[in-house]
């Protein structure tokens, strides 16, 4: 069993999965779109944005079911 | 699947034989029928008569599901009979079919196709009265030959470019989308649509001829740059499939071939299908023992990205007044038209308001 690794996200190409969208909107007027696709949710993701290393295996923690 | 065999014939020369080619158009079909018609049928239907879900559907519209189901099982019994299996299917091999179907169920399975022909053009007629519409100028991307086969051909675009399959990744360019597990492209410098509209766009005049003329009024609608012309793009090519395979099921007459002889060598090879929502791209490296050293994969979703958001920005922007609940439920609309991979998803999208 492999309990060191690393993911990154430019590793990565998943289609499949969650879909999350930011959008922005002041005065009337639209800034931001953000079309995410991913398999991970997006409030992981933003929890994890400010470490990228920790984003994956913070998630399979957060994912992992525990042992009986 | 499809792809990653030709893109392996290809790294070691095998040329399938002429009843292999037959039978993967057949599986193409198959999958075409019940692939559109899950997403037609059973996701985009819904918002048209305005409501969540096929689950609310009542008297005619019941029966209108009804008949989607017998579509989709047409096109599930296709795959099944040819491949062996509707999804992850195990006869297509690479170089010939590990299987040859059971003549037996030809005739039921024709009579399947049969009905749900039927259908099929019923379902036209209701996704060609649908008034959704967003206009986008566009290049128009796709694989394209004289029988609107998923295989085989050239890569054609709406600017009347022409390029060999195998030269597709030598006019993309890779856009890296931080916040997005999937990167997306453009090709020659320009953002573009891969999918069935791009394929009616491109090709509609190498349809079937049966199919031609059953609907000529709504072959009409095409060129078209409204995106929500998708649907009715999917519409007209489960007609196309379903024509197309009862006359290749008709005259089929299989027999045991001798399986080709695989001798693996350092090679690569380039594959390119059209998957129900685009081209996708497979190139592969691999060595002298068969393992892959290198793979690099365009998909279709992942070549509609960019556009995908930048029409989520007009929907927004152009249904700001009318409240979030009427926004989300035009994104989703939009997202549907597009159909990714994650349209399904899309049932419960929520909307980060920042």
């Amino acid at each position: 069993m492999h309990r060191d690794f690393d993911i990154f996200i430019k590793d990565l190409s998943k289609i499949e999965g969650h879909t999350d969208l930011d959008v922005k909107v002041r005065e009337g007027k639209v800034q931001e779109v953000k079309l995410r696709i991913t398999g991970i949710s997006g409030s992981i993701l933003k929890r994890c944005a400010a470490n990228p290393v920790s984003m994956y295996t913070s998630w399979f923690q957060e994912s992992a079911v525990p042992a009986a | 699947m499809t792809a990653c065999v030709e893109c392996v014939e290809n790294a070691l020369n095998i040329n399938p034989s002429s009843q292999t080619k037959l039978l993967r158009n057949l599986t193409m079909d198959g999958l075409m029928i019940r692939d559109h018609a899950m997403h037609l049928y059973l996701f985009c239907l819904p918002d048209l008569f305005g409501v969540d879900s096929v689950l609310e559907f009542e008297g005619e519209k019941k029966e209108l599901l009804k008949k989607a189901l017998s579509v989709k099982s047409a096109g599930n019994e296709l795959s099944k009979w040819i491949a062996g299996r509707a999804v992850h299917a195990p006869f297509p091999m690479i170089g010939h079919y590990a299987k040859l179907p059971d003549m037996s169920r030809k005739n039921e399975i024709l009579k399947a196709l049969k009905t749900a022909r039927e259908h099929s053009v019923e379902f036209i007629d209701v996704f060609a009265d649908c008034k959704f519409s967003l206009k986008r100028d566009t290049q128009f991307v796709g694989l394209a030959n004289e029988s609107y086969n998923f295989i085989g051909g050239a890569i054609h675009t709406s600017q009347k470019t022409c390029i060999p399959p195998e030269h597709f990744w030598d006019h993309l360019h890779r856009i890296v989308i931080p916040y997005s597990q999937a990167t997306g492209f453009e090709f020659e410098g320009q953002d573009y649509l891969v999918g069935a509209l791009a394929r009616l766009n491109l090709n509609k005049q190498n349809l079937h001829s049966r199919t031609r003329k059953t609907i000529p009024k709504y072959l009409a609608t095409f060129p078209s740059n409204n995106i929500f012309h998708n649907n009715l793009a999917q519409a007209i090519e489960i007609l196309n499939c379903i024509d197309s395979s009862i006359d290749a099921i008709e005259s089929f007459d299989p027999k045991e071939e001798p399986k080709p002889e695989l001798k693996p060598k350092a090679s690569s090879g380039v594959g390119v299908i059209e998957a129900p929502r685009g081209t996708l791209y497979y190139k592969l490296k691999i060595d002298n023992e068969g393992k892959v050293l290198d793979a690099n994969l365009v998909i279709p979703t992942a070549q509609n990205q960019v556009l995908m958001e930048k029409d989520v920005g007009r929907v927004v922007q152009n249904n700001l007044s009318k409240g979030k609940e009427f926004v989300q439920f035009e994104v989703e609309k939009l997202i549907r038209a597009y159909d990714p991979c994650m349209s399904c998803a899309t049932h419960f999208l929520r909307i980060n308001w920042l």
